[in-house]
């Protein structure tokens, strides 16, 4: 059974979209990732536009957010305050990113800058995340013990306008989730995705916040991103096709709920040598790509 | 010998009463030749663009001159396109610059009875656009530095694996000679990764490596009903539109949810 995108100006199979919606949900729900990395190449290979793909994306985000931080909140895994600093943070940091995207544009280095930046961060992240899970994983409770605080957790606690947040058990100057968030979202600007694959590496080792309450407000932050984002992208490149956006929706919300079950039943140490897992492919089809002779010298711009 | 002479005569005025008739035939065109004119006809002629379009089949019928050969193409509208070029910067391929492409056609598909190379002679192939070979050529690239045969090439082959350009798509079937000329048809699944818009059909019929005739029609692709009001709203009224969007994304989200908190309780969807 097809349908036909209006704004995408195709017809796709319709159960194939809500398939690709839930696959993409799934990781959602269970990562707190947006999973824009994933979905935007796999809907330019079903045929649709790469701005449509792009854009429409971040409409589906919203829906798959909405339901999963939904699912985390009722669970108490949403730190409603410390997110609401992260949204602002990251909001601030996307405002600069996208500055310095149009001047390394005037300069025609961009391309350069975000591939590069893509390899190192998703490698950087990814290797520590995988590391630092597998060692907890063999050592089992010994390294789950109580986290001593270092040279560095002992100069963010001197900061000023110290903040309790009994959600994610931590406590932090106000400045450090907002310039973190800041740097987040000038990076994820930078690289053109949500950010969620950073932002929730750097929420549990930076802020040492628990896994579960990590991607249940990592989720809640990307709803509000991805609202902001939908919006601009509608109002200024008309590129947003709704039904595309609900459909998938409609199946990345149920792979959503169920990401968020299954995420659920798995210990943060699993979940995060997973995230690690998928992280370190995609930086890995990203490094081969970038050295291996393309099929063609030419792509479709896919805005940014 | 009476016989002999008789059958002669009989044979000297049919030659004379047959005389004018070849003398007007070369001054004017035989009444026969007038009435075997090339047509070109489509079914249909209007693709709707429905909620549940799912592709549609073109069917090209008409008649040709008796002994020509049929070359029938498609075209979409002309539009430049800008791209990606990549390029290598040490020992890594990135994006290094847009290309901009103008002068080939949106959509390009062709069907003979042979392959256009075998119908017609180059300069015509050119001239008209009338294969890829013919596009390639005629195809303008800008920067003028980027102007590489493997940046058209590249750009034919993108064409080609979206299905929008079709060099010998299909055959052109012909019928049995009438007085109205050859009667030919042709059937065709339409590229579903075409947008609405105007397309032309353009039908030659080929002789001795030229055209003798042309004859076209357009075929329209256009959006009705909830998806072409969905696209103007879209088009015009990009801030509603935003805002909807995100409205309804919100709806479809907290639905979903809602549905499968309610569900979970019941202990369908297990926890």
């Amino acid at each position: 059974m097809s349908i036909f995108l209006p704004v995408a100006g195709v017809s796709i199979n319709l159960f194939l979209l809500v398939g690709v919606g839930a696959l993409v949900g799934f990781l959602s729900g269970m990562f707190g990732v947006g999973g824009g990395f994933l979905l935007t190449p796999i809907l330019m290979m079903i045929g649709i536009p790469p701005t449509v793909a792009a854009a429409s994306d971040s409409c589906q985000i919203v829906a798959a957010s909405s339901s999963g931080a939904m699912a985390h909140f009722r669970m108490g895994n949403v730190d409603v305050k410390l997110g609401s600093i992260l949204l602002v943070g990251g909001l601030a940091g996307a405002a600069v990113g996208v500055r310095i995207i149009k001047a390394l544009r005037a300069m025609g280095n961009a391309d350069l800058v975000i591939t590069l930046t893509y390899v190192v961060v998703l490698g950087g992240v990814g290797g520590y995340m995988f590391l630092e899970s597998l060692q907890s994983l063999r050592h089992g409770a010994l390294a789950r013990k109580p986290h001593k605080p270092g040279a560095t957790q002992s100069l963010l606690g001197r900061l000023p306008m110290q903040v309790n947040f009994p959600r994610s058990g931590v406590q932090h100057s106000i400045f450090v989730p907002f310039l973190l968030c800041a740097f987040v979202g000038i990076l994820a600007a930078i690289m053109g995705v949500g950010g969620g694959f950073i932002m929730v590496p750097m929420m549990v080792y930076l802020l040492r916040m628990p896994m579960h309450v990590a991607v249940g407000t990592d989720l809640f932050q990307i709803l509000f991103t991805c609202a902001g984002v939908t919006f601009m992208q509608a109002n200024t490149n008309h590129t947003v096709d709704l039904v595309l956006a609900l459909l998938l929706a409609v199946g990345s919300s149920i792979g959503a709920q169920i990401g968020a079950r299954v995420g659920k039943l798995l210990r943060g140490d699993q979940l995060k040598i997973l995230l690690a897992t998928i992280v370190l492919i995609v930086m890995v089809k990203m490094a081969v790509g970038l050295v291996l002779t393309p099929s063609s010298l030419l792509s479709y711009a896919k805005g940014h | 010998m009476k016989r002999q002479f008789v059958s002669g005569l009989i044979l000297l005025s049919l030659a004379w009463s047959a005389a004018p008739a070849r003398g007007q035939g070369a001054t004017q065109p035989a009444p026969a030749q007038t009435a075997q004119a090339l047509t070109v006809a489509l079914s249909p002629s209007r693709i709707l663009l429905e909620t549940f379009y799912s592709g549609a089949q073109v069917r090209v019928t008409g008649t040709a001159p008796a002994g020509t050969e049929i070359l029938v193409t498609v075209k979409g509208p002309e539009a430049e396109e800008e791209l990606n070029r990549k390029a290598r910067v040490g020992p890594i391929w990135i994006n290094r610059g847009k290309v901009r492409i103008a002068g080939a056609p949106s959509l390009f598909l062709s069907f003979g009875t042979r392959p256009a190379r075998e119908l017609l002679g180059r300069p015509v192939l050119d001239q008209f656009q009338l294969d890829e070979a013919a596009i390639l050529k005629g195809m303008r690239v800008s920067p003028k530095e980027f102007d590489q045969p493997v940046i058209r090439a590249n750009f034919m082959a993108m064409k080609k694996n979206q299905n929008v350009y079709q060099e010998a798509a299909g055959p052109v079937k012909l019928g049995p000679a009438g007085p109205a000329g050859v009667p030919y048809s042709l059937e065709f699944h339409w590229p579903r990764k075409a947008p609405p818009g105007s397309y032309k059909v353009e039908a030659a019929a080929c002789r001795g490596g030229a055209v003798e005739a042309t004859a076209s029609s357009e075929l329209v692709l256009e959006e009705v009903g909830f998806p072409a009001w969905m696209a103007g709203l879209a088009r015009e009224h990009g801030s509603l539109y935003g805002l909807l969007a995100v409205l309804a994304a919100l709806l479809a989200g907290f639905g979903i949810d809602f549905v499968a908190s309610r569900l979970g309780k019941k202990g369908v969807m297990a926890h």
